[in-house]
């Protein structure tokens, strides 16, 4: 009798939790958007009936226990302590559940182990703190960095609806593609993941590991860096939008134009205004984290520009150290991560804002020639 | 030393110290029992407030009260001391007062050992909570220490590796301790198969910490040697691996975890049988499943790696042998229900804190076997479904047997009972407020939440909100123990030589308080 | 004594040659 209704439970639980929607009140893994994450969540479905029937077995029997096995209501004590055949029941059933998970289990770790066949792949870079995505196939390169505005962060501006997870570039697949993900590090350890398509992995300096998903639905899907990486850990989120093959190809087109863009930018002469409103724009996204938006950066932690020695010293030496960055400090290298233009335009800003008045400018030949002999494009430079 | 018997409490013929020196020397396992039990206590309101600090800033989105920096440090200090400073320090304590009454052993192998076993700790201690004023703040990698982020990290960063020696080197002493009284030590007539489970846990754990501590020492000395002296056993573009590093470290914390939870094991393995007036229930498979789940714990470690990127036969090796230790660890579960069945119960609050953790410690159990699943771990791991799990494990877990412990013995360390109305308050409160802490966290890592940030999407408010209200009532609810043990010290009704009417063992056969020295004859057992 | 019947220096020693060969093997596997 008491089974029956178990059983009656259990199938009503399956039903109820198996819908998606359901994900949507933020209860269950969020609505699949892939075969992989689909296994995954059938999976997890399975585990939590067992455990809620083996739950509610164990600790039915006990609260039965509390309240009838008790001094207060006259209950003597019986003295037994043993019983062979129980323990061995009680050792061999829960060894046979564990047998019954295991083989769903392990059909779906091949499956997300296999990499072979890619329609297409994507090199995924972790920087402290963003990512860089370089589309091997296609010859396309870029950042993506968390677009939220610091107001939003710092409380003084509402927050959006896609606060903490949004980029100003996402990554763009095009849908139903078998999408091979080859990930690694410049810095730290990061791990890339968007929960939606079911994709994991840990980003290893030095390493490349790959991965792969397949997306079932066009759609945006968002997910986090899973790896304390410092700082701005909680601040680098990855945003995947899942298009049509025709727009992905004319996404494509667009991306190898702003690349010639950023190309021909740093063949220009800028006036010194353009370089300051440009810069400001460069600073807000890749130094106030750690600088500040005022300048006056985190005593003990981080210097402030505002007044710095760098930043009213000679022009030459401020380039080096936005370029070549200081080993041994949290301060990167971003030779490798901005182009000459936006080098010129941060430094040119820095030198021109807050309690700094210089005059002077920075132009991309300069940068360019700064690099010295060895060509490095401004391009995501993965270890 | 003489062999003229000592009187019970006098000691006029050697002189004793008093005060300050009496704690400093003291090489007496009940003072020692009682110093790391103290010490225990203040580091966990310490390490308590961090995390009323962190629940604090979660509270809402956005960053309203610490630099995202800060919020590091304190969620990696909050692990270490917690782990080092508080769950360690507090069963070793129990070790110390407990064994040796267990056992008819007048103290320990090595009384003056036991002493620097200790007194090492509030220097460690004292380096890990100072270290948050050198330039750069305290420690911000994660407990787990994990290169090359480690290797960026400012000069507490070597401090803090230097307190991580001193603990190990703590523990090692203590076990070897642990070990030795019990093997050599025992009462005659005493077999190994008749002694306490209590003992029989600390006996299992003494010995993983022997394996396991050496290995987080070479573990944190190669981080030290990277971010000092030039090598690069972390650091790719030198040949090195940072993935190794998690290895061996994984390879002494997963054993760690079962060093955080066998003692807990052994107290409610001693309490449930003395409340429901009913021998334990299966007292020899209880040491064989503890001693499966020891040697299990050594080939399990790189469940803690899933998304490293292991080839599938690792991960699925790695997968079975995790799901394999819920055997003997269900066993346990079982056999703590079989022995509350058809007893006699009553419902004191050691009692209490003990039926709450086979329950609550399940849960844990749980979530630890859904993440056994490595399918199902690649999406949760990271995420805020560990930290669930790891809490229910570990505060419903591990420190509520220590509660159910304190409870129980108190009576017989101090002479008195302790205040049964107010045990009660902090019991309600306690478990009430952890599980609206914790249990909301399986659904934000199911959501989608990572850890270690500070702040957080939209989505994710309202548990987060119902968390911090959690942690507020929960950890306010700990200065009513804090009341409840002052008082005792101070005073309370008489407590007899048997405290509890179900109770069982030779510790119940000395006075309460106990005296400074027992069984300096040994006992016959039969 | 019947410390020394006990053997409880010799368990002790062994334990404690334990746990340093072990601490070296780590530092050693970190070479490899």
């Amino acid at each position: 009798m008491k089974s029956m209704w178990k059983r009656a439970g259990m199938v009503a639980t399956a039903l109820a939790i198996s819908q998606p929607a359901l994900a949507e009140w933020g209860f269950n893994l969020q609505a699949p958007a892939s075969e992989v994450a689909q296994h995954v969540f059938q999976l997890h479905n399975l585990i939590m009936l067992v455990c809620l029937g083996i739950f509610v077995v164990v600790f039915g029997a006990m609260f039965y226990s509390l309240f009838k096995h008790r001094k207060s209501v006259g209950h003597k004590a019986a003295h037994f302590h043993e019983n062979t055949t129980v323990e061995v029941i009680w050792t061999v059933i829960p060894f046979v559940i564990l047998m019954g998970m295991a083989y769903p289990a392990a059909k779906v770790v091949i499956d997300m182990k296999d990499t072979r066949n890619p329609d297409m792949t994507v090199k995924i870079t972790g920087y402290q703190w963003k990512w860089g995505y370089d589309y091997l196939n296609d010859g396309i390169s870029f950042y993506s960095n968390l677009s939220t505005p610091r107001e939003q962060i710092n409380g003084t501006a509402t927050k959006g609806e896609n606060y903490l997870l949004e980029v100003d570039e996402p990554m763009v697949v095009p849908v139903g593609k078998r999408v091979r993900l080859l990930i690694t590090a410049n810095d730290v350890l990061h791990s890339w993941w968007v929960p939606a398509l079911g994709a994991k992995q840990d980003a290893i300096p030095g390493f490349i590991r790959d991965s792969w998903f397949k997306a079932d639905k066009i759609g945006t899907y968002r997910g986090q860096c899973v790896e304390l990486c410092g700082k701005d850990h909680g601040f680098m989120p990855i945003v995947v939008e899942v298009v049509s093959e025709e727009d992905y190809k004319a996404w494509v087109a667009k991306k190898k134009g702003s690349a010639q863009a950023t190309a021909d930018d740093n063949s220009k002469t800028f006036e010194t205004a353009e370089l300051v409103e440009r810069g400001e724009k460069v600073y807000q996204a890749n130094c106030a984290a750690c600088h500040q938006a005022n300048g006056m950066g985190l005593p003990g932690a981080f210097p402030a520009i505002s007044g710095s020695k760098v930043a009213t010293g000679p022009i030459a030496d401020h380039v080096a150290v936005v370029m070549n960055g200081r080993p041994g400090t949290a301060m990167a290298a971003f030779a490798g991560q901005l182009s000459d233009a936006d080098i010129a335009a941060v430094v040119t800003y820095q030198r021109n804002a807050w309690d700094n008045k210089m005059g002077d400018a920075a132009q991309p030949a300069a940068i360019a020639a700064a690099r010295g002999g060895a060509a490095e494009a401004a391009a995501p430079a993965a270890q | 030393m003489s062999d003229v018997a000592h009187a019970h409490d006098d000691h006029g013929h050697h002189a004793h110290p008093t005060g300050i020196m009496r704690w400093l020397t003291t090489t007496n396992h009940k003072d020692i029992g009682t110093l790391y039990l103290f010490f225990a206590l203040i580091m966990l309101f310490a390490a308590g407030s961090m995390a009323l600090l962190i629940r604090a800033e979660l509270f809402q989105p956005g960053l309203q009260l610490m630099h995202p920096d800060f919020f590091n440090q304190l969620t990696t200090m909050h692990g270490l001391i917690m782990i080092f400073g508080v769950i360690m320090p507090a069963f070793s304590g129990f070790a110390n007062w407990q064994v040796p009454l267990m056992l008819g052993a007048p103290d320990m192998a090595f009384p003056r050992m036991n002493n620097w076993a200790f007194w090492v700790l509030p220097v460690a201690g004292l380096m890990l909570m100072s270290s948050f004023l050198l330039p750069g703040g305290a420690v911000a990698g994660g407990w787990t220490m994990y290169p090359p982020l480690f290797i960026q990290g400012g000069i507490s960063y070597d401090l803090t590796i230097l307190a991580v020696h001193i603990m190990g080197l703590s523990s090692i002493m203590g076990s070897i301790n642990i070990i030795t009284t019990i093997l050599n030590m025992r009462a005659p007539g005493l077999t190994l198969m008749k002694m306490p489970l209590f003992c029989w846990t600390w006996l299992i754990t003494a010995y993983l910490l022997i394996a396991t501590m050496p290995v987080l020492a070479g573990a944190v000395t190669m981080l030290l040697t990277d971010r000092n002296f030039g090598t690069h056993f972390f650091n790719a573009a030198g040949g090195g691996d940072p993935v190794m590093f998690q290895h061996i470290f994984w390879f002494f914390a997963h054993p760690e975890v079962y060093i955080l939870i066998l003692p807990a094991f052994g107290i409610v393995s001693q309490v449930i049988p003395t409340f429901a007036r009913k021998p334990l229930f299966g007292y020899a498979s209880m040491v064989y499943a503890t001693a499966s789940i020891a040697i299990l714990s050594f080939i399990v470690w790189a469940h803690h790696m899933f998304t490293v990127g292991m080839p599938a036969a690792a991960q699925l090796f790695f997968m079975f042998s995790t799901m394999l230790i819920a055997v003997p660890t269900g066993v346990k579960v079982f056999n703590w229900v079989a022995t509350m069945w058809k007893g006699s119960m009553t419902f004191e609050t050691p009692m209490l804190f003990a039926i709450s953790f086979v329950c609550l410690f399940t849960i844990g159990g749980f979530s630890g076997l859904v993440l056994a699943i490595a399918p199902v771990d690649i999406q949760l791991h990271d995420t805020y479904y560990v930290v669930a799990h790891f809490h229910y494990v570990l505060v419903s877990g591990a420190l509520f047997a220590i509660f159910a412990g304190i409870y129980y013995w108190m009576p017989k360390w101090t002479g008195h009972m302790y205040d049964e109305t107010l045990g009660k308050w902090h019991f309600w409160l306690s478990v009430i407020g952890m599980n609206i802490v914790f249990f909301p966290m399986h659904f934000l890592g199911l959501a989608g939440m990572p850890r270690r940030i500070p702040d957080y999407a939209l989505q994710f408010t309202e548990f987060n909100q119902i968390a911090t209200v959690g942690a507020f009532i929960f950890g306010f609810s700990q200065l009513v123990f804090l009341v409840v043990v002052l008082k005792a010290i101070k005073g309370g009704a008489k407590a007899p030589a048997r405290v509890w009417e179900g109770a069982e063992g030779l510790e119940w056969t000395v006075p309460s308080p106990a005296p400074y020295h027992t069984f300096e004859t040994a006992p016959v057992v039969k | 004594m019947t410390d020394k019947r006990n053997g409880k220096y010799r368990t002790a020693v062994v334990l404690a040659l334990f746990a340093l060969g072990l601490f070296l093997f780590t530092l050693y596997t970190g070479l490899k």
